[in-house]
């Protein structure tokens, strides 16, 4: 046993106790003792989950084994990564045995680290757990290809801010350490890691202590297991657990990134435990916070996008960012809701930032960013295009920028909501903002090279931006314009538009128009929502829709078929019986989820009154203003289809859904949607009239299954929305409205 | 939402129902006869030409009946059409039509359905004067029409678009759509503040129709709903027989003949700005009534064998020429032709009398067919040859084109084809390069048949067979791809290529 006499020692421990919960007492724990929480990250019988040169490791006896020998000789050491994760704070535990023919024979324990791609495939830098069969470096804490010697065995030491490493005292002396080792034998090897301190052990007894107050320190990374360059050496570890002591590890890890929670615009968070059918009625407002962005005509926030874990310089934090159409980025804490940082552009390059161009453009931030992860676990960026048309790449976690601002597009344009897919952001344009054509376009992060390309129809304005497919095509709904694609003319159909990998421009890949697309045209029925794209047993589907109010199903392959007209299934009209063209239809973006029993759904916001023939088995009510609408896929005499299994309630202005955990949230916007009125015409197509017409937003769970409401905020929304959006994630649903109020709704504590 | 490169869509649209509301587009047709020309030329529409009637597909799309089944007198004006008016409903394409006892429809054409219909003067006293006069007090409809010659504007709805494209940027340099934008910057001075604009009238936000009632009051109505834009003003004493109500730069202006109600033969001019009443006296004939030139002055045809020349608005006198010959049986229509403005009109003596605006004398064709119809048409092909349209024939049996030909800057009339025999055609209407007239049909059916002629040839490319039913006193008109035959029993029928819907 290790006295513990040294104060500073007191003081350390007092610390690692207070952070760790795990090994508290940490002097006789044991690997194979108190395993609650901990999971196991080896199965004992394959490398499944691990990565790394099968000429060296191999599954043996329920251990892992790696070994060199004469005729496979190692030039450089070699590691076996995990790929299950990543180890920012956590306790190991494991069982090794180092093999004693060779007395060099090294190896270790890596955390917190990263690879070195370009020295080699398998070689890893960072903070060890070292092993030796001396045992003259066992149970010291080692940099890998970085600062060397941080703990050695008996060990309290600091390294300071400047990258300084100073003794702060002794567990005992390396001898001390030595002895409580069997050599040669199986060794209990434990490390544990909170901030910026690190405490390992071997067989129960603390070897090392690390205070590592280097700005420079790795504060997250991969775990790997060394086989040392050299003589021929073995080295077997086996029960390997781990335990996740992140303070976020107490939240659910769900992000949603992007609008429509994914690149393929789904809608659908996955990841939610906390979001059930169960749970809904306990939902309540968390928080609401009003920020200070100015709206612009209806335009104000747009939809939020949440990182469940970010690095941060007061540790990590779940962040919400809400951008401001007047070119502000706000980031909230998502726990507190209160705003951690806000960041507005310059926007001095815009000219006239006055309002004239009317409600359909509005100048400032049309697009909802997008967040991207970086190499770095726990560092996001932020990719946002700004009122003058920059594209800017910003920290999540301080709003610093991470990148020059770039050339984009022009300003003042009406881009709508970015997707990024493969080092590129994606995103199309419409309302002929500013004067500009309606185009799409994709931002190649790497060259810087953008790439545009116009389907000479309408305006593509699908509220949550492209959708991408597996293949990396993005596909929009062309707007109002006339379909001759002899001519070049897309309009009123949807497109498939890819990026050249050689060139980066964009290229048309596939398109379809509905059978009836002049009539579309010509009653300005148009298809603009973000599609929604899923797998579906060995198929790539989507789902589409327009103002008209039928859903179309497509396969990717080739969305229209041979004459690009023949959709995989179109479904009766859902509403708009009068064929008007502002207050009905399907507007915004469809979702899509998939039950526990594999059952497909697809989910159709619309506007306005449900058509008379459109029946579903389950309904909730007459529909006046919206609702929305929920189909199961089905296969029937060998086709696809989409069959009605419900409608929801009455909504006013039914918005686009996202689901979460066989919940549906929807929300009605209360936004006056009129363009035009007997008495005004289409003067009454004005913010003035609009807003004071408009009323207030409610949000609404619904029953995945039935459609049925399980909760709805009331009138606790205050104000309402124009394209606006839900977000979700780790319980918590966000959305803003017009006044510049964050709402936060879910299951407190 | 209409969306840009819609905007130019939208402003059209908001044009047509906010500044331009008074100039309604040139494809459609605002009053009798098309024009203010009276051209019954319907010229760059979309679908309709005579390659395209050589296909199958033109067809009766739907009819409508409109009037009162159980009312005597149920004839259809042809009607006033709005391709396109976003309002408080949708995107419409509407058709306006009146039917006895001051029934006024707006019908959706692209369904066939009754948009919206209003019933006026339930208190209008009873109709005196000639017996005839009962059947011809029939109201009138127009929207507002610019007198400017309508611009061929390319056809297909002139929608003329770029192809697709794409185009990548260089690194660094953002997308070439921000070319345009760099390439203006330097030392371009800042643009300079907008004038403010001259004061005008704030126009109204919707586009408008007129009606003129039995009677006598010039109604305006909000084509969304039919509601009344504006209190009903007193044009025309009751009963009278009005005919070819036009509406041009704020001035309502149309024909009585026949001495009905109270009315004295006239024409009339209503300014909708200040109410006040203008006539001028005069036997007027013709079918469609005055004809407004390209600067707004006013042609009208007499009885008496005369052209009349009226100041706009005011209509004072300008001129008068004389024909040489017996009474004029058409109304003027009005062209341009190498930029000299031609009137044509033909007279009770079956010849077409031309007026050369710059010589100001008639010229008269020789007598080649009996042409005492009470319309003619003209149209331009593609070689911008110009051509007038009539029906001809031996008691009217046939329709009949003749070439205008320059020749040492005298303008003549050389004949072009007569059709296959037609009996009684009506006053045929021009959509592109194809003639479409009625005529009745042949023993024993009699009914209604309406062909599509070839404008270079006369040859028949499609007819309509028995599906419009007997009657008499139909009319034509045509827009939007579509062709209507308003008929004496208060039917509307359509006919065009289907679209799916």
């Amino acid at each position: 046993m290790i006295p513990n006499t040294r104060s500073s020692l007191a003081c350390c421990a007092a610390v690692v106790c207070a952070l760790a919960a795990a090994p508290a007492s940490a002097q006789q724990a044991s690997a194979g003792g108190d395993t609650a929480g901990f999971a196991a990250i080896f199965d004992g019988t394959t490398l499944q989950g691990w990565d790394g040169d099968p000429a060296f490791w191999r599954v043996e006896r329920a251990a892992i084994v790696g070994e060199t020998s004469a005729a496979t000789p190692l030039k450089e050491n070699t590691f076996l990564v995990w790929r299950g994760g990543t180890t920012r704070d956590f306790a190991l535990t494991l069982q090794y045995r180092i093999g004693t023919r060779n007395p060099a024979a090294n190896s270790g324990v890596q955390f917190r680290s990263s690879l070195l791609p370009e020295v080699g495939r398998w070689v890893m830098k960072g903070y060890q757990a070292d092993i030796d069969a001396a045992d003259t470096y066992t149970g010291q804490i080692y940099e890998e290809r970085g600062r060397g010697f941080l703990a050695r065995p008996g060990q309290v030491a600091r390294v300071a801010a400047d990258g300084q490493i100073r003794a702060l005292g002794s567990v005992g002396t390396p001898e001390m350490v030595k002895a409580f080792i069997k050599r040669g034998d199986w060794n209990d090897l434990q490390v544990v890691a909170r901030g910026n301190v690190i405490l390992e052990l071997v067989n129960g007894h603390v070897t090392s202590l690390l205070v590592d107050d280097d700005e420079q320190r790795s504060r997250d990374g991969l775990l790997g297991l060394q086989l040392h360059a050299g003589a021929p050496m073995k080295i077997e570890f086996r029960n390997i657990r781990l335990k996740d002591l992140s303070p976020a590890a107490t939240l659910p890890h769900a992000d949603w990134l992007t609008d429509g929670g994914n690149p393929q615009r789904t809608a659908w968070q996955g990841e939610e435990a906390l979001l059930s059918t169960r749970s809904a009625k306990d939902i309540r407002l968390l928080w609401k916070i009003t920020l200070d962005n100015a709206p612009r005509e209806m335009h104000s926030l747009l939809p939020a996008l949440v990182v469940g874990r970010v690095d941060t310089r007061d540790g990590p934090k779940e962040i919400v960012i809400v951008t401001g159409v007047s070119d502000n980025l706000y980031a909230i804490d998502a726990q507190r809701g209160v705003l951690l940082w806000k960041k507005r552009f310059a926007h001095s390059g815009v000219g006239d930032t006055t309002l004239h161009s009317g409600l359909m453009c509005p100048g400032g931030i049309t697009a909802t960013p997008v967040i991207g992860p970086t190499p770095v676990p726990g560092r996001y960026t932020i990719y946002a295009v700004s009122w003058d048309g920059t594209l800017h790449q910003v920290n999540l976690a301080d709003g610093e920028d991470v990148a020059p601002p770039a050339k984009f597009m022009p300003p003042n344009g009406k881009p709508y909501a970015l997707n990024l897919w493969k080092n590129a952001i994606y995103t199309h344009t419409a309302q002929g903002c500013g004067g500009h054509p309606n185009v799409a376009y994709a931002y190649d992060l790497a060259t810087g090279k953008v790439g545009s390309w116009g389907p000479a129809g309408g305006g593509m304005w699908g509220r949550t931006g492209p959708a991408i497919s597996s293949k990396g095509v993005m596909y929009t709904g062309t707007g109002d314009g006339p379909w001759d694609p002899e001519r070049g003319i897309y309009g009123n159909g949807i497109v498939g538009i890819q990026q050249n990998p050689t060139t980066q421009a964009l290229e048309l890949v596939d398109y379809f128009a509905p059978s009836n697309a002049e009539w579309l045209f010509k009653r300005d029925l148009d298809m603009q929502v973000t599609p929604a794209i899923f797998a579906y047993k060995t198929r790539e589907l989507m789902v589409s829709a327009g103002k008209e109010c039928r859903v179309y199903l497509m396969d990717t392959e080739s969305i229209g078929g041979d004459d690009h007209r023949t959709p995989l299934y179109r479904t009766p009209l859902l509403c708009n019986e009068g064929l008007n063209f502002a207050s009905a239809g399907i507007w915004g973006a469809m979702a899509s989820w998939a039950d526990a029993n594999g059952t497909r759904w697809v989910l159709a916001p619309f506007w306005g009154p449900k058509h008379s023939l459109f029946k579903a088995p389950l309904e909730h009510g007459e529909v006046r203003e919206g609702a929305i609408a929920a189909f199961k896929l089905e296969e029937r005499d060998g086709g696809l289809q989409l069959t009605p299994a419900w409608i929801s309630r009455d909504m006013n202005r039914a918005e686009p859904p996202v689901v979460v955990n066989g919940v549906v949230f929807g929300y009605g916007s209360g936004e006056n949607t009129t363009q035009a009125t007997p008495e005004l015409g289409l003067r009454a197509n004005s913010s003035e009239f609009r807003i004071k017409n408009s009323t207030h937003a409610v949000l609404y769970a619904l029953d995945g299954q039935t459609g049925e409401e399980l909760w709805s905020s009331g009138t606790q929304i205050t104000s309402w929305n124009h394209w606006a959006g839900l977000s979700v994630a780790n319980g918590r649903v966000y959305l803003g409205t017009f006044d510049g109020t964050v709402y936060c709704f879910g299951i407190g504590p | 939402m209409r969306a840009a490169p819609f905007t130019a869509v939208v402003t059209a649209g908001v044009a047509l129902v906010g500044a331009g509301a008074d100039n309604a587009r040139a494809q459609d047709w605002t009053t009798a006869g098309y024009d203010a020309q009276r051209s019954s030329w319907v010229r760059a529409e979309g679908k309709i030409s005579a390659a395209t009637l050589q296909r199958p597909g033109f067809q009766l799309l739907w009819k409508l009946e409109v009037a009162d089944p159980s009312t005597a007198e149920r004839a259809l004006t042809p009607p006033v059409l709005l391709d396109l008016v976003i309002g408080y409903r949708g995107f419409r394409a509407l058709a306006f039509v009146t039917a006895p006892s001051d029934h006024v429809v707006a019908i959706d054409t692209d369904l066939g359905r009754v948009e919206w219909e209003r019933q006026f003067a339930p208190g209008a006293p009873s109709p005196g004067g000639l017996p005839a006069c009962v059947r011809e007090m029939t109201p009138n409809l127009a929207r507002p029409t610019n007198a400017a010659l309508p611009i061929l504007i390319g056809g297909a709805g002139s929608r003329t678009r770029q192809p697709a494209r794409g185009a990548v940027g260089e690194p660094g340099e953002g997308a070439v759509t921000l070319a345009p934008l760099v390439a203006r910057r330097p030392e371009a001075p800042a643009p300079a503040p907008p004038r403010p604009p001259a004061p005008r009238p704030t126009p109204r936000p919707f586009p408008m129709v007129y009606v003129l009632s039995t009677d006598g009051m010039l109604r305006t109505l909000n084509v969304m709903n039919g509601a009344d834009a504006e209190p009903p003003v007193p044009f025309l004493p009751p009963h009278a027989n009005a005919r070819g109500l036009i509406v041009v730069d704020t001035v309502a202006y149309v024909a009585t003949s026949r001495g009905c109600g109270a009315a004295p033969n006239a024409v009339w001019a209503l300014d909708l700005g200040t109410h006040q009443v203008t006539t001028w006296p005069g036997r007027v004939v013709g079918a469609d009534g005055p004809a407004i030139g390209p600067d707004g002055t006013i042609y009208v045809t007499t009885s008496d064998g005369h052209l009349v020349v009226l100041e706009p608005r005011t209509l004072k006198p300008r001129a008068t020429y004389r024909s040489g010959g017996p009474a004029f049986s058409s109304s003027p229509v009005i062209f341009d032709r190498g930029g000299r403005l031609l009137i044509a009109a033909s007279s009770r003596d079956g010849r077409i009398r031309l007026l050369d605006s710059r010589r100001k004398t008639f010229v008269t064709m020789p007598l080649l067919s009996q042409t005492a119809a009470d319309a003619l048409a003209t149209w331009a092909d593609t070689d911008d040859t110009h051509w007038l349209v009539a029906s001809a024939g031996s008691r009217g049996s046939a329709i009949a084109a003749w070439k205008v030909i320059q020749q040492d800057s005298v303008p003549r009339l050389d004949p072009g084809w007569v059709s296959r025999h037609m009996p009684a055609p009506l006053a045929p209407a021009v959509v592109n390069d194809v003639i479409f007239a009625l005529s009745r049909g042949a023993p024993p059916s009699s009914a209604v048949v309406l062909h599509a002629l070839d404008g270079a040839t006369g040859n028949e490319l499609w007819n309509s067979g028995a599906t419009i039913a007997h009657v008499m006193r139909a009319g034509l008109s045509a827009g939007g791809s579509q062709v209507y035959v308003a008929t004496g029993d208060g039917t509307l029928y359509a006919f065009g290529f289907p679209m799916e819907h």
